[in-house]
């Protein structure tokens, strides 16, 4: 009697503990902060600022759900994820997103039970090597010694790159970018490979930048966006709008200095009034507060204030708009419309 | 008829379950591992349960699809394209040329420190104990980022030892290249007719061997010792020498030489590899040299000062007296050390060396997104090493440790009885026993037996693991369930039988039998024996493998004498 009981109790606490996790935003709301998965240490993307504080063009984004949701860009907690430990941590639910820059593949999206929800910047695979060398293409990097983080497509474009060129190289696999760093700048490795904007940003730290360049080879596309949990659709839809949300604030010209008064009352364009919640009832629609898109924009920016700030051609970082630029000043950043 | 009555009491009742003490303690153990079992179920359904919340399915299917990254050390062939059980297979052999480096490196530190921290010499003894207090008590992760950081500042980069006003230079006569990729040294090359130079070196030591054992004999026999070791060495060396002239001077030696970005040519030892196994030779050789101290002082200081009363000179007495007795205490806490060493291995890819953590359960984890598989695959590979490396020390152990006159063999029951009607009654020597003498030669060491199987081991081992998959297999993952487990039972049953075989532990009998019906099975399911050995049909070789199995166990049970066993069973006579 007193087993089956007991039975019964170990069934029930299963089926909970199956079921829980299924509404990340309920669990959000509840915890009343959003946990964050981040790179370890990016310029420009993800780093601390000298008082501790999490900042970086992926962090931004990131903010940008929490004051999506709680109207406050600070209700969020950062967890510093490697290569290696990002997915594991999304799935096992230790981060409710991840932010970092992370490529959107069809293996990752549905192998791997990710669901990739856009893309916040496109990348693509590049070299950088010491000025020294002498090597102006990466086909003539035959030999070479190569320094990769582990865990990443990059590993998997350059085996195919090298292979397609029919070249040799001897990769030495690195779990962090500032071990890497430290690896090519004792010239333990020849070159240094990831993603060209990582490359750029990695390369703004160094004591002497211009002694370094990056190779024109791009080897890959490397669309990099947030991923969120298979199967939860309503959290996916946060993530994705407050991503488009900053497209299409930058695309209107609103931004946190206007945002404000552009929210005060119903303007001319009916898509900004949609946006900023003064007609419809598009956040509701998403379980978020009227004025979620005003926070977000009040609170970081739109997409083209964020990149600016942290990694754009004023920053050390110095990284152009290119591909990122919106589809009308020819790049592709393009979001879907807000209706 | 008992005298005592019978306690008269009342029949079984329930709460005599847990008031009476008869019962008491069963029952308890019952509920005790009745909810093990029940907490050990709930895990397991957790597990299944939150699998499928995930949408993820339990499967190996993703070990024979192309790996798709590169892997820097590779002692077998591997490409990008390779599977990933193939990238599992070359972390592995990166593991073990670690792990086995590392355990005769540490031991040779070890034994050196353990016995000069014993040193009279004030200044030798005092620089161990710094060298053993100060490196075992590091964490020994900083030791390894501490060897990588020195080798990547400190050393070179290839591009210092070009040019004309190059600041760095080769070693030892441009020899040996030290850069912060890793040391190039110059490795030999087998030109024509160097088959018979390895065919030479082998021959002289087994000349050795056969040499060592005769003088051993004839001090036996006669009380007259001879300098065997140098005796020794000058067969290998001059037999070997011989040979290498005769022949011409058929092998060459590859010098390194900067190429490109990168010295190529030579015998290249990176310094993720070096950093890895230096590191940890020292750390575990600093506990083996406490080991090793410690058994030399549980030596009794009367048994040095009898040997000295003999007229025995110091090093033959430690040689002689001292070390082996030393060694029945060493060896237990050596085989933990050892152990120690092989997990600790698993630190690898924190310098960039892709053992299997960074191959199976790094890359291959994340690009598949495996969790459960590649942990499972990895701790399987982990437990099995450690597994068997302790099985060898035991059976290591089981020779050297002190075997009392009076002290009782434990033997259940072993395929020997089932013919103790036709054979007569075996009986068991012991160290002490008048009539046990050593046997010398072939029959001594069963040589025949242990190169049978070693050979049988070493094919299953080159088929299962190493040959090029796609050509001449499906990987083993695609293989039927009963040949999966025929594969399983006969490497493991190879292995025991290797192991008692070499060791002449008791055991050997039934472990032989044992891998017969391992072989058995593994016939019976259509093991594909035809491709083991390239041109030999499967008939001929299950033929052989059957024949030779049943020869060995027949000479095992209806030898003359089967010196077999360290305890020497002789027939009763």
């Amino acid at each position: 009697m007193k087993t089956s009981v007991f039975l019964g109790t170990l069934a029930v606490a299963g089926l909970a503990a199956g079921l829980a996790g299924a509404a990340t935003l309920d669990d959000v709301k509840a915890k009343g902060f959003v946990q964050c998965g981040v790179a370890t240490g990016v310029p420009g993307f993800a780093f601390t600022d000298a008082s501790g504080e999490w900042d970086g063009f992926d962090v931004s984004m990131c903010r940008a759900v929490a004051a999506a949701i709680f109207g406050d860009p600070k209700a969020i907690k950062f967890t510093p994820t490697t290569g290696k430990t990002r997915f594991t941590a999304l799935a096992s639910g230790e981060v409710d997103l991840l932010f970092r820059n992370t490529t959107w593949t069809l293996s990752r999206d549905t192998d791997l039970k990710l669901d990739f929800v856009g893309v916040n910047y496109y990348d693509g695979q590049g070299f950088m090597v010491p000025k020294s060398l002498g090597v102006s293409s990466a086909k003539e990097l035959d030999g070479a010694t190569v320094c990769i983080q582990t865990g990443t497509t990059t590993e998997l474009n350059l085996a195919d790159f090298f292979r397609a060129n029919s070249i040799s190289y001897e990769p030495v696999p690195i779990e962090t970018n500032a071990e890497a760093t430290q690896k090519y700048l004792a010239g333990a490795c020849d070159v240094y490979t990831t993603d060209a904007s990582g490359l750029a940003a990695t390369r703004s730290t160094f004591e002497a930048p211009g002694d370094h360049v990056i190779l024109p080879e791009i080897i890959s596309k490397e669309p990099l966006g947030p991923a969120v949990r298979h199967g939860d659709s309503e959290w996916a839809d946060i993530v994705r709008w407050t991503l488009n949300a900053l497209v299409v604030a930058e695309e209107f010209g609103v931004n946190s200095g206007n945002v404000d008064q552009l929210a005060s009352a119903p303007t001319d364009n009916p898509e900004v009034n949609r946006l900023l919640g003064t007609e419809g009832e598009y956040g509701a629609m998403m379980g978020l507060p009227k004025d979620w898109a005003v926070k977000v924009v009040k609170g970081v920016g739109n997409y083209g204030e964020i990149f600016d700030r942290t990694i754009g051609p004023d920053t050390p970082i110095g990284l152009a708009r290119g591909l990122n630029a919106l589809w009308t000043q020819g790049g592709i950043l393009y979001a879907p419309p807000f209706r | 008829m008992s005298d005592t009555a019978q306690p008269s009491g009342p029949s079984f009742r329930i709460d005599m379950l847990w008031n009476d003490s008869r019962y008491r303690s069963t029952f308890i153990q019952v509920v005790a591992l009745f909810l093990v079992i029940l907490a050990v179920m709930y895990l397991f359904q957790n597990v299944v349960e939150n699998l499928a919340a995930l949408g993820k399915t339990f499967g190996f299917d993703f070990m024979t699809q192309p790996a798709g990254y590169d892997i820097n050390q590779r002692l077998i062939d591997y490409t990008s394209r390779s599977t990933h059980s193939t990238a599992a297979v070359v972390g592995i052999l990166n593991t073990l040329m670690v792990a086995v480096v590392g355990c005769v490196l540490a031991t040779l530190i070890g034994v050196t420190a353990g016995v000069a921290r014993l040193s009279k010499n004030w200044v030798v003894a005092r620089l161990m104990t710094v060298y053993i207090e100060g490196v075992r008590n590091v964490p020994v992760l900083i030791q390894i980022l501490l060897f990588a950081a020195i080798f990547d500042e400190a050393l070179p980069a290839p591009s210092a030892f070009r040019g004309e006003d190059a600041t760095a230079s080769m070693w030892l006569g441009e020899m040996v290249a030290a850069t912060n990729r890793g040391f190039y040294f110059p490795m030999p090359v087998w030109l024509e007719g160097s088959f018979w130079v390895v065919v030479a070196f082998f021959a002289s030591i087994l000349g050795a061997v056969w040499f060592g054992r005769w003088a051993n004999e004839r001090q036996q026999d006669t009380g007259e010792a001879l300098p065997v070791l140098p005796i020794q060495a000058g067969i290998v060396a001059g037999g070997t020498l011989l040979v290498f002239l005769v022949a011409g001077i058929p092998i060459g030696l590859d010098y390194p030489a900067l190429k490109g970005f990168n010295f190529q040519g030579g015998l290249y030892v990176r310094n993720s590899y070096m950093a890895l196994t230096l590191a940890l030779a020292l750390y575990t050789g600093a506990f083996i040299a406490e080991n090793v101290r410690a058994g030399i002082q549980a030596v009794s200081k009367g048994q040095t000062e009898a040997a000295f009363a003999l007229g025995l000179r110091p090093n033959r007495t430690m040689n002689l007296v001292i070390l082996p007795q030393a060694l029945r205490v060493i060896i237990p806490p050596l085989i933990s050390q050892y152990l120690n060493l092989t997990k600790n291995s698993s630190l690898a890819l924190l310098v960039g060396y892709m053992d299997v953590t960074g191959t199976l359960m790094g890359i291959t984890l994340n690009q598949t997104g495996k969790e459960f598989e590649t942990l499972f695959l990895g701790m399987a590979f982990y437990l099995s090493v450690s597994l068997s490396v302790a099985a060898i020390m035991n059976l290591y152990n089981e020779q050297v440790k002190l075997v009392e006159r009076t002290s009782a063999v434990g033997m259940g029951f072993s395929v020997l009885d089932l013919f103790a009607g036709v054979t007569g009654k075996w009986e068991v020597l012991k160290k002490g026993d008048a009539t046990m003498k050593r046997e010398y030669g072939i029959r001594g060491l069963l040589n025949l037996f242990v190169v049978f199987y070693a050979v049988a081991l070493a094919l299953m081992v080159d088929y299962t693991f190493l040959a090029e998959i796609t050509a001449t297999r499906p990987s083993y993952f695609e293989w039927s369930g009963a040949k999966q487990i025929a594969t399983l039972l006969m490497l493991i049953a190879l292995f025991a039988t290797l192991a008692t075989c070499l060791f002449k532990n008791a055991r050997f009998i039934d472990l032989a039998v044992m891998d017969l019906l391992a072989f058995i099975f593994a016939v019976a399911v259509g093991w594909p024996f035809g491709q083991l050995v390239e041109g030999v049909s499967g008939a001929a070789i299950v033929a052989i493998g059957l024949g030779a199995r049943l020869a060995i166990i027949g000479y095992t049970i209806f030898g003359e004498r089967p010196n077999l066993t360290f305890f020497h069973r002789v027939r009763r006579a």
